[in-house]
């Protein structure tokens, strides 16, 4: 009966554990349920707050940091940050407990939600708050139904970079990337000659349009209008930047073939394997720091037009079914969240662009940017920038046209037949918000 | 001849571990990444994963959650299994397929039902949220049910001629000759809640219930920027070390258990 012994006991000890265990828990509940309540501070406004993290890296701690910052000079108002995940995850977080009317004050989502937030009828306009902000303008397009529904806060842009010292051993200019199209192919084909390094790597999976975007636009016309229904896949301008990519690989043999994924590029352009990358410039200061080469900067080289780029990013949020005062407690903290100061902390410590051109001037990022003089490169590019493609029904549209490009570039299926399918298909999954109105 | 031999002898040893390499490898790389720079050894990524996130208090809070994960499963799987494997009763089919059901719906098919349940119950950021959804399994239902299947009826008689009535027989019989199957049963639900994120992530606002799957989340995020592969390494080691210790420890005995206890 040994065994049955050495049995009882096994289990005792799990139900004591358990018992404590859920002895634990319970504390823990009451704990925060408490801490909750009004009572402790009568006059203190709680404001729950979701922020994803879009760059590796302690962004969290950083976030953190500074909203504690904001509670201790901001008495009266107490901001709980939530960190939610990635860009995806927060969305559906925020959506899960607006669905159960519980929703947080603040959140920071993609600038490009806007159009499924509103048809949640989920969000407040916020247009004195970004009329007294003096931000980029081109980090406000677009306004959608005459609001403003977010204030710009961690952005990106699509941006060119390139390794100076496989430049200067071709005998190009190493202050210089190519500016033309036909200037990074021959750019591109001489340094494969000279040096044997591959030309080019652009990324072709995750968010595929955000990349190719800036090269439609540069073709003459956006993947999409600012209206939330209307896009433009099929355009002669998708179909010259399409054929663009492919050719990269096919024709001038400047590119790996096939799908090139988003996180390798950079780690390929860092060990001196590819000699340029488009990527985000979010991902200039993990870049120069795991490079042992000088890092050259670009903007995007120029199409038939000017040259051109997209952006990307996330915007503060503020909710409907919050309280008046938790409202203007939350226009507080995002006015302050994107003042020169802040915006300009937030931006040098995560690589994103600053929000305003006080931002940069902010002695601090003054001196930042006289050591990495490449970081200028995002907001002198923010006048040529053009909206991140942003519609109702977000993630199916980003789907229908990722996947329509990836078939291409795998050899399934040729340029136009690709092209006008996903428009048929995104003309298909909007149709029933073009009858609703926007 | 010789050389047949050999090659019988050595051939499929060979295989399997090429087998496992392969298998291994993720794990490998990760280990390799997080400890090893340009030919050196180093923690520097590893100090820099854990001071990225509060990865102490998360652990603690997933050690309380998965164990007791484990306990509630392992109660009331061992009480409706038994009931399934010996009694015979009218709708015992259809219970049982419910619990088949619970295995093939996943949580996150109900999750808006499910986070307006935890929050009509007030435990909306508290790890006893996280865990209620959880906390009657079907996997651990059918697992103890099989396992109690197989223990002979005739000790179950003998038991009862001793004078032992129904929970004694449960306690002093059926109970015993299942620790191989809790043990088996203890991996499946170990490894899976250990690593569980989204169900935490969105019914937790607070550092005092989230659990560590959401501490290496805040470093895998690369939509805007590209990987610091050696960060998200390092921080995967933080949180996948901890059950590698473990199943090296007992790998014998887990195996054993696995393979006594799956064999439907």
């Amino acid at each position: 009966m040994k065994g049955v012994k050495s049995m009882l006991r096994v289990w005792a000890a799990a139900a004591a554990t358990g018992v404590g265990l859920l002895a634990l828990a319970g504390c823990g509940n009451a704990g925060v349920a408490s801490g909750s309540q009004p009572s402790s501070a009568s006059h203190t406004i709680t404001l729950t707050y979701d922020y994803p993290v879009g760059v590796s890296g302690p962004l969290a701690q950083i976030m953190n940091g500074m909203v504690a910052r904001f509670n201790q000079t901001h008495p009266g108002i107490h901001v709980n940050p939530v960190f939610s995940g990635n860009y995806v995850q927060t969305l559906a977080k925020v959506e899960t407990a607006i669905q159960s009317g519980t929703p947080p004050a603040v959140a920071v989502l993609n600038h490009t939600a806007v159009f499924d937030l509103l048809h949640l009828n989920a969000v407040q306009p916020l247009d004195s708050l970004v009329q007294s902000g003096d931000f980029y303008p081109a980090l406000l397009q677009p306004k959608v139904g005459g609001h403003y529904w977010s204030v710009p806060f961690q952005r990106s842009t699509v941006v060119l970079y390139y390794n100076k010292a496989l430049f200067a051993k071709a005998g190009l200019n190493p202050d210089q990337g190519p500016s033309t199209w036909q200037q990074l192919v021959q750019d591109a084909s001489l340094i494969q000659e000279k040096t044997g390094v591959t030309g080019i790597e652009i990324p072709s999976d995750g968010t595929v349009y955000w990349e190719f975007q800036p090269f439609a636009i540069e073709a003459g016309q956006n993947l999409a209008a600012n209206d939330g229904v209307t896009v433009h896949f099929n355009s002669q301008a998708a179909e010259t930047a399409l054929q663009f990519w492919v050719d990269l690989s096919h024709k001038y043999h400047v590119e790996p073939p096939g799908i090139l994924p988003w996180n390798t590029v950079p780690d390929d352009f860092e060990r001196g394997k590819t000699a340029m990358i488009v990527h985000s410039s979010g991902s200039l200061a993990s870049i120069v720091q795991n490079a042992s080469f000088p890092v050259g900067v670009s903007f995007m080289p120029q199409g038939v037009g000017q040259a051109r780029t997209n952006m990307g990013g996330g915007d503060f949020y503020i909710f409907r079914g919050i309280s008046p005062a938790q409202t203007q407690a939350a226009e507080t903290f995002v006015r302050w969240m994107t003042a020169p100061a802040q915006a300009a902390y937030w931006s040098m410590h995560t690589g994103y662009v600053p929000v305003t051109s006080q931002a940069l001037q902010d002695p601090q990022m003054q001196r930042f940017v006289q050591q990495h003089p490449q970081f200028l490169v995002a907001p002198e590019q923010l006048q040529y920038a053009e909206p991140e493609l942003s519609t109702y029904q977000l993630n199916q549209i980003y789907e229908i046209f990722d996947s329509a490009v990836q078939s291409v570039l795998d050899g399934q299926t040729d340029v136009k037949t690709a092209l006008n399918r996903a428009q048929q298909q995104a003309e298909a999954a909007l149709a029933p918000y073009r009858t609703t109105g926007q | 001849m010789a050389i047949a031999r050999a090659i019988r002898q050595v051939g499929p040893g060979l295989l399997l571990a090429a087998l496992a390499l392969v298998w291994a490898f993720p794990s490998l790389w990760v280990l390799f990444a997080t400890f090893w720079q340009a030919g050196h050894f180093t923690l520097v990524h590893l100090s820099q994963a854990w001071a990225s996130a509060p990865f102490g208090g998360y652990a603690l809070n997933t050690v309380e959650i998965v164990g007791g994960l484990f306990f509630a499963q392992a109660l009331f799987g061992a009480a409706v299994g038994f009931v399934l494997a010996r009694y015979q009763f009218p709708g015992k089919g259809l219970i049982t397929a419910l619990f088949l059901l619970q295995i093939v719906v996943p949580l996150y098919a109900v999750l808006i039902q499910e986070y307006r349940i935890i929050q009509g119950l007030h435990l909306l950021n508290s790890k006893l949220g996280i865990m209620l959804p959880y906390a009657v399994s079907g996997i651990g239902v059918l697992t103890f049910r099989q396992a109690f299947r197989a223990v002979p009826r005739e000790l179950e008689e003998a038991a009862r001629l001793d004078g032992y009535g129904t929970l004694g027989v449960v306690w002093h019989v059926y109970l015993p000759r299942a620790i191989p199957a809790a043990l088996a049963f203890a991996v499946v639900s170990v490894t899976y809640h250990w690593t569980d994120f989204l169900w935490p992530l969105m019914v937790t606002n607070t550092d005092a219930a989230r659990p560590i799957a959401v501490g290496l989340a805040m470093l895998a995020q690369a939509s805007e920027a590209g990987l610091q592969w050696n960060l998200l390494a390092a921080a995967t080691a933080v949180v996948v070390l901890p059950i590698l210790v473990l199943f090296a420890l007992y790998h014998r005995r887990i195996l054993a258990a696995f393979t006594a206890s799956y064999d439907w």
